[in-house]
């Protein structure tokens, strides 16, 4: 729900970028781009050691002071066969990436300022299963084990701070399986796009009801008094169609539902939400109206500067609504 | 779920774990240690039942405190071996109520194994390596369980699954560290001194003897020393392990004079060549070596002392193997110093008339016929051989040799060389160990087998050795202690029956010896011994290394190989071999399968490019889909029809 913090700057990353940039430069040619399934194969997988590996290292070259300091042979004995494991432990953590095929999923789309989701499929063809395979975009990681011959689907949430297509970064899946002294990992670079809705407007003004259309009057839509039932919450719904009463009793949120005149056409234009200069605060407003009339199982249709929707209802209607805000004054992607 | 989150059998495996490592250290650390220990231990249990909120740093901090200066009061170091585990243990008893995360827990795990090497400190028998073994295991169970996803989840099949995958690991990784083991150089210790801790128990000879001091040690069946021979092994009457000189008497208790190393008489063998042994001490805290008498030749690890004994350079106070050689027939200090001899006929001013008197007369015969007359005395006055003498008064020699007539063999040495003095022949006690027990390739001498014998000063012979015991009780030197005594006074293994559990005692001291001779005592020499056997005599050496790294290289590869290869796709089943190679046989005509079409989409399309064969190609489609996803029968056929398509 939190954008992201800004990454800090300090010297040494300003004297690291270009080696960063040249590394970024370097992987982009070894991974395929786009949406396509990948295979990690043998040189697209990276192993070394961990941090925690990095302390078990300190460990071994103590007790391996303590050895000889004290010329115990047990203690070299445990030493190698520590060491030995650790060294037996790169191939088991090696192959638990190897192999192991990654495809692009689906995205949901969200609103900005919260997060979307991307769906990763991981396909595991081997005779073994694998273990604890993290993926992560930037910070949270989402953990999963694949079964042999079994497919596992992962949803990475991404911040979204901006509306319009929020494009994947860099995907990197890792493991530490099964000692966490070595870690493999891997890129793919997907590209998946989920596609970012305006920010809806805290508190918009009522839904301005206007059979003139004149867009002045804002008027108490007459459905909304007439009481229909009671549906479960779907994103989108606006908090003052919530059953509260039902939801401090029941546990389970509910919306209230209103029969609604689909003869009143309620046209939610880019004009009537005048008054803000802003427009992305315009898009805000537009896009509370838009949940609100969906909610309100209102017919309506959008006017923006260069698109019109006719006036209709339903999800589907409501998605190409809150697509055509998404997207206003943005090239599409190509 | 929070990956980072502990799991509670997770953190109790590990508490179990821990108490598991400190318990053999119960006995070194203080009581108040301990409690505070079980205290610190309660409470993260009472936190994991009770799901408790753990203690604020102001808590926690005071407490680590107060431990460390309780260690410090009760060792005076934080350093040590002793004082050293005690702030370990606090620090780990503390970390535990801090022990939040994962990454906690990860320290603690690791923690574990150098708990391990604590407890290597004090004792590397093969009874605590194998519970030290199990200890690892379980420490790798628990480091493999914080990696796997959703941890143990409080089940325990789980777990073993997991202890199942540790020893697995554990197999594969023994490969590579038997080679560590063998070709990692290694280095001669200490690195660094640290604050010695008293309280080694001596055992084996003492630097005196009084009476008593052997009898008191042939009741003890612990092992002095194990020896391999070369060849041959001599004969039983012939193993006399030389250890400290008495040559000191003050008329009760024979002292060893501080062995002086600058010089040391000559050695000449006999006609036979030097007979080529290996001893392995077991640590005794004093400086001298034992040796085959007459040792030949001085090993670096010691000196040749001016009374013919092997000296080592420090005490030995860890196990030590030396490779010796021994002049069976010798003689030795022909040439010997004046200043020797004549402290070699000292005796003390008064006491033990009698005997002094009938030795005095002795001095007109030949020195040879001296020896001969007290060694008939002895027989003469019907002198035993016992375990338990009588306590004799001032007058010990008199007392043993002409009242009590009842000894063992301290007093037949001491008697022995108190007579020989008072003849006029150079004499001195000599201690050290007689015979040994035969057990498979090697030779184990236990305390009770320590001895003390004489050794007189001949004209033209130098020093030769005379046992009196022997003397007496013939049987005691021909066939071991047990034969010249009443063996229901001796423990167990002494006795002579050879029943099953002194058998079974044998075999497992066979594995022992083994143990210590190629685990524990694979020393930098020993190692140098092996490698010298693979032809390479410098560690610098190309030769070293290529065979060092090469046949670890060659190890991990095979590994690896092993590993990767299990990984392999699976073979697809029959009928899926069949239909591939259906479709190999159809991209001779550009038909290759699109990703993601399946057999009937692409057998359709097949069929539209061949129509002359449409009725071949949906026969097999048929016998295809009835195979892999109907009855699965008609694979026969269908192997028929798609080797058929070829023609």
């Amino acid at each position: 729900m939190h954008p992201a913090p800004p990454p800090r700057r300090t010297w040494l990353a300003g004297l690291l970028a270009p080696l960063q940039q040249r590394w970024n430069r370097w992987l982009q040619r070894r991974h395929p781009h786009g949406i396509v399934a990948q295979r990690l194969t043998q040189n697209r997988v990276y192993i070394f050691l961990s941090r925690s590996g990095l302390v078990f290292c300190i460990m071994l070259v103590a007790m391996l002071g303590g050895a000889i300091n004290y010329d115990l042979a047990l203690a070299y004995l445990l030493v190698f066969l520590l060491a030995s494991m650790a060294l037996a432990s790169v191939f088991h953590t090696f192959r638990n990436l190897l192999g192991l095929s990654l495809m692009p999923g689906r995205a949901d789309p969200c609103f900005a300022g919260e997060v979307a989701r991307f769906e990763v499929i991981l396909e595991n063809d081997s005779r073994l299963p694998r273990h604890n395979l993290g993926l992560r975009f930037e910070g949270l990681v989402e953990a999963s084990d694949v079964a042999p011959g079994d497919t596992a689907r992962v949803w990475l949430p991404l911040s979204a701070s901006k509306r319009g297509w929020l494009v994947a970064p860099r995907l990197r899946i890792e493991t530490h399986w099964p000692l966490g002294v070595f870690q493999a990992w891997s890129y793919a670079f997907f590209s998946q796009r989920a596609l970012v809705y305006p920010k809806p407007e805290n508190d918009p003004p009522p839904l301005p009801m206007a059979a003139t259309g004149d867009g002045e009057g804002t008027l108490t839509p007459r459905g909304q008094d007439d009481f229909a039932g009671l549906r479960p919450f779907q994103r989108g719904d606006s908090p003052r169609h919530v059953a509260w009463k039902v939801a401090a009793r029941d546990d389970a949120l509910m919306v209230k539902e209103f029969h609604g005149q689909a003869a009143e056409a309620l046209w939610l234009d880019w004009d009537a939400a005048s008054g803000l200069i802003d427009a992305e605060a315009r898009l805000s407003r537009l896009t509370a109206w838009v949940l609100a009339a969906h909610a309100a199982g209102l017919a309506y249709g959008l006017r923006l500067p260069g698109e019109v929707l006719a006036a209709d209802q339903g999800e589907a209607h409501r998605d190409a609504c809150l697509a055509a805000l998404a997207l206003h004054g943005i090239r599409e992607a190509t | 779920m929070n990956p980072d989150r502990l799991d509670r059998t997770q953190i109790l495996a590990l508490l179990a774990v821990l108490t598991g490592l400190l318990l053999p250290h119960a006995g070194r650390l203080p009581n108040w240690l301990l409690g505070a220990l079980a205290i610190l231990f309660g409470w993260r249990i009472w936190l994991i039942r009770t799901q408790g909120r753990m203690p604020p740093k102001w808590v926690l901090l005071p407490i680590t405190f107060g431990l460390i200066v309780g260690v410090f009061i009760e060792f005076r170091t934080l350093l040590g071996r002793t004082g050293g585990i005690a702030l370990f243990a606090a620090l780990i008893g503390a970390k535990l109520l801090e022990t939040r995360s994962r990454r906690d827990a990860l320290l603690l795990v690791y923690l574990g194994y150098f708990l391990v090497v604590t407890n290597l400190l004090f004792d590397q028998t093969m009874t605590l390596a194998a519970y030290l073994c199990a200890m690892v295991l379980i420490i790798t169970t628990l480091l493999i369980g914080w990696h796997t996803l959703g941890g143990w989840t409080g089940q325990w099949r789980v777990a073993f699954k997991q202890a199942r995958f540790a020893g697995v690991l554990m197999l594969q990784a023994l490969p590579v560290m038997a080679l560590l083991f063998v070709f990692f150089p290694r280095i001669e210790g200490p690195l660094w001194r640290l604050p010695q801790d008293r309280g080694s128990i001596r055992s084996g000879l003492a630097d005196s003897m009084s009476p008593g001091s052997f009898s008191n040690m042939s009741k003890d069946d612990s092992v002095a020393f194990r020896v391999s021979f070369e060849g041959e092994r001599p004969a039983q009457e012939l193993l006399y392990w030389r250890g400290p000189v008495f040559l000191d008497y003050d008329g009760r208790t024979w002292t060893q004079s501080p062995p002086n190393a600058t010089t040391s008489p000559r050695i000449e063998g006999g006609t036979q060549p030097p007979l080529r042994y290996a001893i392995t001490l077991e640590p005794h805290q004093r400086p001298w070596l034992l040796a085959l008498d007459m040792p030949a030749m001085v090993p670096d690890e010691g000196r040749m002392s001016d009374q013919l004994q092997l000296v080592g350079r420090r005490q030995v106070s860890k196990r030590l193997r030396l490779e010796l050689s021994a002049y069976l027939q010798y003689r030795a200090g022909v040439d010997e110093d004046e200043a020797m001899l004549a402290r070699a006929l000292v005796l003390p001013e008064e006491g033990n008339p009698r005997a002094r008197q009938q030795a005095a007369a002795w001095r007109t015969l030949p020195p040879q016929a001296r020896v001969d007359a007290v060694l008939q005395l002895f027989t003469g006055q019907g002198l035993q051989y016992t375990l338990a003498p009588p306590l004799y008064g001032s007058n010990a020699v008199d007392d043993f040799v002409y009242g009590g007539k009842q000894g063992f063999c301290e007093h037949f040495a001491g008697a022995f060389v108190f007579m020989m003095r008072a003849a006029g022949v150079p004499a001195r006690v000599v201690g050290g160990y007689q015979g040994g027990e035969e057990n498979g390739d090697y030779l184990i001498v236990r305390q009770a087998d320590a001895h003390a014998w004489a050794e007189v000063w001949l004209e033209g012979q130098g020093w030769q050795r005379v046992d009196p015991t022997f003397a007496v009780a013939p049987s005691r030197i021909e066939e071991g202690l047990a034969s010249a005594v009443n063996d229901s006074d001796l423990p167990y293994l002494l006795r002579l029956d050879n029943n099953l559990v002194k058998r079974a005692q044998l075999a497992l001291d066979s594995m022992v010896n083994g143990w210590n001779q190629w685990v524990i005592g694979y020393t930098p020499e020993r190692q140098r011994q092996v490698l010298k056997r693979l032809g390479i005599t410098d560690l610098l050496s190309g030769k070293f290394v290529a065979v060092f790294l090469g046949s670890i290289g060659l190890c991990i590869a095979l590994i690896a190989g092993w590993l990767l290869w299990r990984m392999r796709p699976p073979k697809p089943d029959a009928a899926r071999q069949l239909w591939d190679s259906f479709c190999r046989r159809l991209a001779a005509y550009d038909l290759v399968p699109a990703r993601a079409e399946g057999p009937r989409d692409f057998a359709h399309r097949a069929m539209a490019r061949l129509p002359h064969r449409k009725t071949e190609i949906q026969a097999i489609l048929d016998g295809y889909l009835a195979a892999r996803y109907g009855s699965g029968g008609g694979l026969e056929q269908l192997k028929q029809r798609v080797v058929g398509f070829g023609r």
